[in-house]
């Protein structure tokens, strides 16, 4: 059961590194959540086939990962996640557009190659700007955003219990499963008539934890409100990093760069 | 079935944020509105962990050699009502999505849609809480997790295909995706509904009053009001029109080309953005004249060239930068 254990170690490594110590980590986290939404919006309001004007957007994640200090094996190995969906999205392409684009030497280039590249590579840009996001922004700043920007408390307190209670629960299953494997050797995995008795019990039990945790807020005077620290304010530097980040991405999403630096080979 | 970014336009993912948002939002008011009480949040909070680790365990379907897990919409609706189902399962995939990378930030929005709306409110709403409220005895609670599941599930795939299809990114004609998303789904669905009954018998025959308090608790149910609920589907309706049609009038070539694509009409035209918007800047530049790169009829593709070798020099400049920046960092 790697997965348990996977997604326990990933929740980990990424709080660790969120609370790093950078130039990006240093970022107001407004300006980092709303540059990330403006970046992925941008990269994927590219036309499918323009692979060149895409390869720009690389600058983005190849200069701010090593300036935040967030390797790149980590945030590859949550790539992995997102790469089933585009690959089936995209196979279709490479499969139906057979027209050649163009034929470099020896080489016949499709246009459905060219629309199945385009399409990694929005998956590749737009998966590593929301990583780089988590990897440098503490958890609750990211939730304080979102509830500055209207998200009611309901909804907070629940992204924050869910997040909170995942490696307990986590946890919590991952010893369930221990046992069940020492009571039935030589089963990789949970029978499907053992299911039900096996996700009710870890039901009951969560359960058992809401009503505890329960009490326990209670005791600790909760009001059914979630008070978050308050953030400071953006400074010189968050403004200008802000006005820098969005020309640069404005500018790269209608001025093709590969193409105007293939063009000065001659 | 988490959609990730890369297959959507910006129209079609701003669209389906604005429903789920919308929807989510109306799910707030409702519980706030009938009171919930305050036990309840971290309730919600616990079960949201849970249907996060259910996630993670996987189990061997008979037969098949294959394995599954349960996606969660109908088992937390049975546990908790829609309303709170709706809002956990909004919370679990900005987790999954920010955390996990399953499924993106901007099809945040198509994914609350297809597996939580579609579940949680719709199958819930019209499939399993009318068989259930004819008693909650063992052959309800399967037919009517088996179904609602099945069901549930049949809604969201048809959801993914049509907001892929309006996105128009991937080239898989409707039919075709269509053909291959509703039986995978089916076969997913009922095993979904079987599992779900299973969790729910046992829950039932160990904590009786779980179950019946959410089945009979007509105070939220009845007051759910179905014009509510599709008011955003319909917006989001005149929304995606709108937007696609801003988003085709910006690219023509990109539009036009995928619907002949998934049509299976016109040719695809070389003149696409890309030759357009840069054609100016290399018009007079030639690379490698001897090692031409050519078009399939013989005509000079300079642009071609520039693309291939300029994306190799910003990937190799961009590689540069990230390599100085670790150097200079040290």
């Amino acid at each position: 059961m790697s997965a348990l254990r996977g997604g326990i170690n990933g929740i980990d490594s990424l709080e660790r590194l969120a609370m790093g110590d950078s130039p990006i980590h240093r970022l107001h986290p407004a300006v980092k959540l709303a540059t990330t939404i403006a970046y992925v919006l941008v990269v994927l309001s590219f036309p499918s086939q323009n692979v060149s004007g895409l390869m720009s957007f690389i600058f983005y994640p190849a200069i701010v990962m090593p300036l935040a200090d967030v390797s790149y094996r980590l945030l590859l190995a949550r790539l992995a996640a997102a790469l089933p969906f585009s690959i089936f999205g995209g196979v279709g392409n490479l499969i139906l557009l057979r027209d050649t684009a163009f034929v470099a030497g020896p080489f016949s280039v499709t246009v459905g190659m060219l629309s199945f590249v385009s399409i990694m590579q929005k998956t590749l840009l737009s998966v590593l700007a929301v990583l780089i996001l988590v990897a440098t922004t503490p958890f609750a700043d990211i939730t304080r955003q979102l509830t500055r920007l209207g998200m009611p408390n309901i909804i907070c307190l629940q992204f924050v219990m869910t997040y909170r209670y995942l490696s307990a629960l986590i946890s919590e299953a991952y010893s369930m499963f221990t046992a069940y494997k020492l009571r039935s050797p030589n089963t990789r995995m949970i029978k499907m008539k053992d299911m039900g008795s096996f996700l009710g019990q870890l039901v009951l039990r969560s359960f058992d934890r809401g009503e505890n945790i329960y009490q326990a807020m209670k005791c600790r005077g909760f009001l059914g409100i979630y008070h978050g620290q308050a953030t400071a304010a953006p400074i010189f530097l968050d403004v200008a990093y802000s006005i820098i980040f969005l020309s640069v991405l404005f500018t790269l999403r209608f001025f093709n760069l590969s193409l105007f630096l293939g063009g000065l080979v001659k | 079935m988490h959609m990730a970014d890369a297959l959507l336009s910006p129209a079609v993912g701003g669209a389906m944020t604005v429903v789920s948002v919308a929807t989510v939002a109306y799910a707030v008011k409702k519980i706030s509105k009938d009171s919930l009480d305050e036990k309840k949040i971290p309730m919600m909070g616990v079960m949201g962990a849970f249907v996060f680790a259910a996630q993670m365990i996987n189990f061997t379907i008979p037969g098949t050699g294959s394995s599954g897990h349960i996606g969660g919409g109908i088992l937390l609706a049975a546990l908790l009502g829609p309303f709170p189902a709706l809002i956990v399962l909004a919370s679990v995939l900005l987790v999954q999505c920010l955390f996990f990378a399953d499924g993106g930030l901007l099809a945040y929005g198509c994914n609350v849609f297809n597996m939580g709306i579609c579940a949680c409110l719709l199958s819930y709403k019209f499939v399993y809480q009318p068989i259930v409220k004819k008693g909650l005895t063992r052959r309800n609670i399967l037919v009517a997790s088996l179904a609602s599941s099945a069901i549930g599930l049949q809604i969201g795939a048809f959801g993914v295909v049509v907001e892929t299809f309006l996105s128009g990114v991937a080239e898989l004609p409707f039919e075709s995706f269509l053909i291959l998303m509703q039986p995978i789904h089916l076969a997913i669905g009922i095993v979904e509904g079987i599992v779900t009954a299973s969790v729910l018998n046992f829950i039932q025959s160990a904590r009786p009053d779980l179950l019946s308090s959410v089945a009979f608790e007509t105070k939220l149910a009845s007051s759910l009001s179905m014009k509510k609920v599709i008011a955003p589907l319909l917006i989001f309706t005149a929304l995606t029109g709108g937007g696609l049609s801003i988003f085709a009038s910006a690219y023509p070539d990109g539009l036009e080309w995928s619907i002949e694509g998934v049509t299976g009409g016109a040719e695809i035209e070389r003149d696409g953005a890309i030759y357009k918007t840069m054609g100016g800047v290399v018009e007079r530049t030639a690379f490698m004249p001897d090692y031409a790169f050519k078009d399939s009829e013989g005509a000079p593709l300079e642009t071609s060239a520039a693309g291939i070798v300029g994306s190799v020099i910003t990937l190799a400049i961009a590689g540069g930068a990230g390599l100085a920046v670790k150097r200079l960092k040290k």
